[in-house]
């Protein structure tokens, strides 16, 4: 299944623009999340939770999504396919991987947003609420993306089983007619 | 990329580009060198994260990162009472305020 070149265009667009909105959001969340471990300000720490939650439903899970629906779109509508190279292959385990975590990791930030709101509003000491969380999931997050990035970048040679099979396939396809004329 | 194919297009950029283009070059059989590596790299992470939760009683998600007793996400406010010094210990009366229930007869007259 090929899509046309225009329509192929626009997807690998799409394609690129959630997947480096994608990055660039984790990079501003390990940010947050360094500043919320290590500001002294109290005021910054417990701001810095609350914002993470709303800003994970707007910014992190539409784009993580965006990025693999559009990966998906893209692979499939090209001669790369999505099971054929090892590469692509790698590259849907990283999105869904992350996709996943993103989803899960939401509950944790509710919970941080919902502890620093109540501890604010309280009054209370937020030093009890710095978590390395954030960062350890951001910075785990990053490397996964920057891999993909790589990947897409170099595409590194290498087919599946499968790809190898159809690649028979097409060239037995491409060289029965030129047998026959 | 060309139309017919991923591999005309990669080539117009760079040959070494080519995932599995060229033939005979791309397509050994088995999977190559550095699919092999991540995954044993992606393996050994894998065995290290479930090394960790298991050496961390096995907890992981909301609250199990913050300082406190934060442990369990349905009650946040625990975490809250923790941090802010107004911890309850649950009475034998039923009042639930612990340390705070003056001792039946102690503040009397």
């Amino acid at each position: 299944m090929t899509t046309r070149p225009r329509l192929r265009k626009l997807a690998l667009t799409a394609h690129i623009v959630s997947s480096v909105g994608w990055l660039g959001a984790v990079v501003v969340f390990l940010a947050l999340g360094i500043a919320g471990l290590t500001s002294q300000d109290a005021q910054l720490v417990s701001a810095v939770y609350l914002a993470m939650e709303p800003a994970g439903w707007s910014v992190l899970v539409p784009l993580s999504l965006a990025s693999l629906i559009t990966g998906l779109v893209q692979s499939l509508g090209s001669k790369w396919g999505l099971l054929r190279h090892y590469w692509v292959l790698m590259k849907l385990g990283i999105n869904l991987l992350a996709s996943v975590v993103v989803l899960l990791y939401m509950q944790t930030l509710a919970f941080l947003a919902d502890v620093a709101s109540r501890t604010a509003s309280a009054g209370g000491d937020l030093s009890g609420l710095r978590s390395a969380s954030p960062v350890l999931h951001a910075g785990a997050g990053l490397l996964l993306l920057l891999a993909a990035a790589t990947l897409s970048v170099y595409k590194p040679r290498g087919m599946t089983r499968y790809g190898q099979r159809r690649q028979h396939e097409q060239r037995k396809l491409w060289s029965e007619p030129l047998a026959t004329s | 990329m060309s139309d017919s194919s991923p591999y005309t297009d990669a080539r117009r950029d760079s040959v070494d580009d080519v995932g599995g283009g060229e033939p005979g070059r791309g397509s050994t059989t088995g999977a190559p060198r550095w699919v092999r590596a991540s995954a044993i790299i992606a393996l050994a992470i894998v065995l290290m994260v479930g090394l960790m939760l298991l050496l961390g009683s096995g907890k992981h998600g909301p609250g199990r990162h913050t300082s406190g007793d934060a442990g369990d996400p349905a009650t946040p406010t625990r975490t809250m009472e923790f941090l802010t010094g107004r911890d309850r210990v649950p009475t034998f009366d039923g009042t639930g305020s612990g340390g705070h229930t003056p001792p039946a007869g102690g503040h009397g007259p």
